[in-house]
């Protein structure tokens, strides 16, 4: 699993600590870090540079050279690209910056013109896949200042935690878990990111209804509607983001919530509410031989010991695995469903190993999660889909069952029992 | 003319093939192509006969011999191998083996290395008071899992793939098998270390087998706590590698224990400095360990509130290549004597 500094500084403050005191702190006393890694090392050394002057190669006609002021002194490089004009503010690659893949930046001469740098597309940066010009950066830009602080979010550092070693702990499959760990090494408060008085602003206009029908196989299940949702490319925060926690961006949705399961710790999973047949959600125990086709195309004959999430048109999703190819959101959906449950462990496990399908949905239920975080999953990512669609609202409140509220355990130690261990 | 030589083929051919061995083979040779032979006669008197008759003679005698010949030669040869695989039936040596009196001896065994570093391993505990026990390597799932706190659909069996037979037992993932069975025979307080091979279900490379050794090691007493078991783990490292060796627990988690640590010893090749045997931190990880967690304490009859214990498990290959700077965990079980003989 990946941990993003970037999303733990959101919970806990980490001026001062390295990287690497922080792998080791966490080495020492929680789980074991395998590695650290630089998202995007190559912005330390690319500039904010203002073009002065834009000047025809005398020996080529696609090439320019541009002047470039870089905040303490002037230089000149060769450039390619079409769209970069006098007073723009650009990302200049100073020499020896390395890109990887053995593309390291140096001086040098371009058709007998000297030139000090390279100019860079978003791509080559690594912020997004536009590679038909390079980035223009907004005018108010200082000059000379590195892109990884320009851009801290795509400058992060992310730590690979050892699977193994947390295991036992269901807690610590996400950042806040972790969160909670690292303000206790260092002393440091730790922020929730949910904000509860957020449920103030849900509405409830939709008549969604969830049934249990099997409380041992499924204690919890709270859904959220909808509505005014516009499913686009997530912006440049999320994507880098969810690229941090080892997923691709997919669209603003999926990436909510698979940015929501890293964060909180619960899976995820979004409908599109029109495709849902009726206002009743069942969680249920698969019928023996029942079919349902999966996200990614796999088509099952379920076994009766699945756990399903249906609806009056029979499975939607195979519950704590994958969702059902027959309810995905698509380009055009407007209103979501959005699923926070909790699944008794072994059954999730059985079918995840049945199907061979260890999603990261199936790999976090099989630990035995709290039934108690669902509310707090569906707030956040209510909180998350505002920002990137602001003109999406809830229409229901958090529809919740929870048949068998699961009860408090309460854990009795003193100093005298943690001296007689040590 | 002709006719004679037609009849001298005819009966030639027939004796050849009425010829039992070499010698009566020879006989009829002689007596066809000798110096005074039936066919070395008939061509001498070739130059008696006319010009015209001669060369067609001449060439009709010389397809005979040519005949008579092959013949012979056929069954010359089939003679021979007949009587070489009769010798072979009754007079056969065995040209492979030491002939008397040479220096080539065969080989006499050797002490493998693991054998070697498991009777040492023995010696050092059994001098710390430790008894030796053994159990099987084919085992239940009681033993190998569920006894130690590690239930059936529980995701740490993740964490060690398994050969299952098809009645349900398996090959056992490690020696910690041997815990629960130990408690079954001795009661505390004791002192047992478990070695013995155990197997797991993975693809071979310079550091997997499916099949290594290991010791496992437990203490049951009145009130045992890390301290104890940071005592007893320097104590060994001092014996194996003669030399104090730095340590430094971290946690880890086995179900059999808890609290559950990670034992790193400081990097012997570098000192702790940073090299690439220990990836640059200055550290390797060397055994798991811990106290043995209570439910696998009652699984042996134990009641966990009156004892405690610490257990660990040492991999013998890895210590192994440790000690010697062994780079391929593949060689132990190769079968190459070369690689067995250097220790």
């Amino acid at each position: 699993m990946w941990l993003s500094l970037n999303i733990l500084s959101g919970m806990v403050d980490l001026k001062g600590v390295s990287p690497e005191e922080l792998a080791l702190k966490l080495t020492m006393s929680t789980a074991e870090i395998d590695s650290i890694e630089h998202m995007n090392r190559h912005l330390a050394t690319v500039i904010s540079a203002k073009v002065l002057d834009v000047l025809k190669h005398p020996d080529a006609d696609k090439l320019t050279l541009v002047d470039l002021d870089t905040g303490t002194g002037k230089t000149r490089v060769v450039c390619g690209a079409p769209n970069h004009k006098k007073g723009d503010i650009v990302a200049l690659a100073l020499p020896g910056t390395d890109f990887g893949g053995g593309m390291i930046i140096k001086k040098s001469k371009i058709r007998g013109q000297d030139s000090a740098g390279m100019l860079c597309s978003e791509k080559e940066l690594g912020f997004s896949d536009d590679h038909s010009g390079i980035m223009v950066l907004p005018p108010e830009t200082r000059l000379g200042a590195p892109l990884s602080e320009l851009f801290p979010e795509h400058s992060d550092v992310r730590l690979e935690i050892d699977n193994k070693s947390i295991t036992h702990r269901p807690d610590l499959w996400c950042h806040r878990g972790f969160a909670r760990e690292i303000g206790a090494l260092l002393g440091r408060p730790v922020r929730d990111p949910v904000d509860h008085n957020l449920v103030k602003e849900f509405k409830s206009t939709d008549n969604l209804s969830v049934r249990i029908e099997n409380p041992d196989a499924a204690p919890r299940y709270t859904g959220l509607v909808m509505k005014n949702v516009a499913i686009k490319e997530s912006p440049a925060w999320l994507k880098a983001a969810v690229t941090s926690i080892g997923m691709r961006p997919i669209n603003n949705i999926v990436d909510v919530t698979n940015y929501v399961m890293a964060e909180i710790g619960e899976p995820m999973h979004a409908f599109d509410r029109k495709k849902l047949r009726g206002s009743e959600i069942i969680v249920r125990m698969a019928a023996q031989g029942e079919p349902l086709m999966t996200l990614d195309g796999s088509k099952y004959e379920l076994s009766a010991e699945d756990i399903v999430i249906a609806d009056a048109g029979g499975p939607v999703a195979l519950a704590g695995v994958m969702g059902g190819g027959n309810s995905e959101i698509e380009d055009g959906t407007t209103e979501i469903v959005l699923e926070a449950a909790n699944f008794n462990p072994v059954n999730i496990r059985k079918t995840a190993q049945r199907y061979n399908q260890r999603t990261e949905a199936a790999i976090r239920f099989e630990k035995a999660l709290s039934p108690e975080v669902t509310p707090d999953a569906l707030i956040r990512c209510y909180d998350l889909i505002r920002q990137c669609c602001p003109e999406a609202e809830a229409v229901t409140g958090l529809v919740d069952a929870y048949p068998v509220k699961m009860k408090e355990i309460t854990v009795k130690t003193s100093t005298e029992i943690g001296r007689a261990h040590v | 003319m002709e006719e004679k030589l037609n009849a001298i083929l005819a009966e030639t051919l027939e004796k050849i093939k009425g010829s039992a061995d070499l010698k009566s083979l020879d006989d009829v040779r002689v007596g066809v192509l000798g110096r005074k032979g039936s066919l070395t006669l008939v061509l001498r008197s070739l130059g008696e006969l006319a010009p015209e008759e001669r060369g067609r003679m001449g060439k009709k005698a010389n397809e005979v011999k040519k005949q008579i010949e092959t013949s012979l030669d056929e069954r010359t040869s089939a003679l021979s191998e007949a009587g070489i695989s009769e010798l072979l039936k009754k007079d056969w040596i065995d040209v492979t083996l030491n002939a008397p009196g040479t220096t080539r001896r065969p080989a006499a065994g050797h002490i493998h290395p693991i054998s070697r570093l498991q009777y040492e391993i023995e010696d050092i505990f059994t001098s710390m008071g430790f008894q030796i026990l053994d159990g099987p390597e084919a085992e239940t799932e009681h033993y190998n899992f569920e006894a130690l706190n590690i239930p059936k659909h529980h995701p740490a069996r993740d964490m060690q793939d398994t050969f299952w037979t098809e009645d349900g037992n398996l090959l056992r993932t490690h020696t910690s098998a041997i815990q629960v069975r130990g408690m079954e025979k001795v009661r505390p307080p004791f002192r047992v270390v478990g070695p013995g091979r155990v197997f797991r279900y993975e693809t071979t490379d310079a550091s997997h087998e499916n099949t290594f050794y290991q010791v496992e090691g437990m203490m049951v007493d009145r009130d045992i706590s890390v301290s104890n078991l940071i005592f007893f783990m320097k104590q060994l490292l001092r014996e194996i590698f003669k030399k104090d060796v730095k340590i430094r627990l971290r946690p880890g988690f086995f179900p059999f224990v808890e609290p559950g640590f990670e034992l790193d010893i400081n990097c012997l090749i570098c000192g702790g400095s940073g090299c690439p045997v220990c990836k640059q931190s200055g550290w390797v990880e060397l055994l798991p360990c811990g106290l043995v967690h209570p439910n696998v304490l009652r699984s042996g009859g134990i009641d966990p509130d009156e004892w405690s214990g610490f257990a660990f498990g040492l991999g013998l290959n890895r210590l192994i290549m440790m000690r010697y700077g062994i780079n391929d965990i593949r060689h132990f079980l190769s079968g190459d004597v070369r690689f067995v003989y250097q220790f």
